[in-house]
């Protein structure tokens, strides 16, 4: 995980989808629903796509919760696909990140929830808002580990 | 892109790959129908309208990106495809015809209209 913004830290000027809404608790369901598509057309798993919607939300309640404290504010989604798996940003233009003392942000257990789940996890800030990079397989690795260790 | 009316949710939606245009406005559509407090026959309709939207921009844009301002209010979903230039809001449009059918669009859709802006064309599906 990195704290600054780098410069893999951004999305492509062409995601294959991206979304621009209100960063309101409404729309959180929004984002995970077309996320959902977008990893089932390009053949992810369902055990992915359930990790999808897990890291996706924690990511934009953050967005909701804590980035314009109170205010109102944009949250934009993208989706871009990688050979073998994808890479969903959500991004903000306010500040939540360094909020510390905070259980429920970056002090919480949003962020391991967020590594637990992903691939690769990034998560950077500047002046101009907090980007969260989630990368994903399209078929969880793990579960191949788990049925050998099962065997075993 | 027109103001906002005061009661009503804006989600834009850029799809730059086509081949999940169908997928993500599915899901899209059924959720802001589901906010809307449709019926269930207005859910229906709904996604028969993102079928025929889906069938006319790939036949008209190709690879090209979607643009597309989703607008939810209680009792109304908009769709609005932007961007559009060179009678490519028309052609849409009349995608959607089939024969012993009819225009898909006009019969399931409340209202469809193009809006024009310079060379810059949009269609605008509204379901209320």
């Amino acid at each position: 995980m990195t704290i600054e913004l780098s410069a893999g830290l951004r999305p492509s000027t062409a995601s294959a989808v991206r979304l621009r809404l209100d960063a309101l608790p409404e729309n959180v369901m929004l984002v995970r629903q077309a996320l959902d598509g977008a990893a089932r057309g390009i053949g992810a798993s369902s055990d992915v796509i359930d990790d999808l919607k897990l890291a996706v939300t924690e990511a934009c309640s953050n967005v909701v919760k804590y980035a314009y404290r109170g205010a109102s504010g944009e949250l934009v989604v993208s989706f871009e696909p990688l050979e073998d798996g994808f890479i969903v940003f959500v991004q903000d233009s306010g500040s939540w990140l360094n909020r510390g003392s905070d259980e429920d942000a970056a002090g919480g257990l949003g962020i391991p929830l967020m590594e637990a789940v992903t691939r690769d996890l990034e998560i950077g800030s500047n002046g101009q808002g907090t980007t969260v990079r989630l990368e994903f397989a399209l078929i969880r690795s793990d579960i191949g580990e788990s049925a050998e260790s099962d065997d075993a | 892109m027109p103001d906002r009316v005061s009661d009503e949710e804006i989600v834009d939606v850029s799809i730059a790959d086509p081949r999940l245009a169908s997928a993500v406005l599915e899901r899209l559509v059924s959720a802001a129908a589901a906010r809307a407090e449709f019926p269930v026959d207005r859910v229906v309709n709904a996604l028969t309208v993102v079928d025929a939207l889906i069938h006319g921009t790939d036949s008209v844009l190709g690879d090209k990106s979607r643009e597309i301002r989703m607008t939810i209010a209680k009792g109304r979903v908009g769709l609005r495809v932007d961007s559009l230039v060179d009678g490519q809001a028309e052609a849409i449009r009349d995608a959607a015809h089939l024969p012993d059918v009819g225009d898909i669009l006009e019969r399931t859709a409340s209202t469809v209209t193009i809006e024009r802006d310079g060379a810059k064309s949009a269609l605008v599906i509204v379901l209320d």
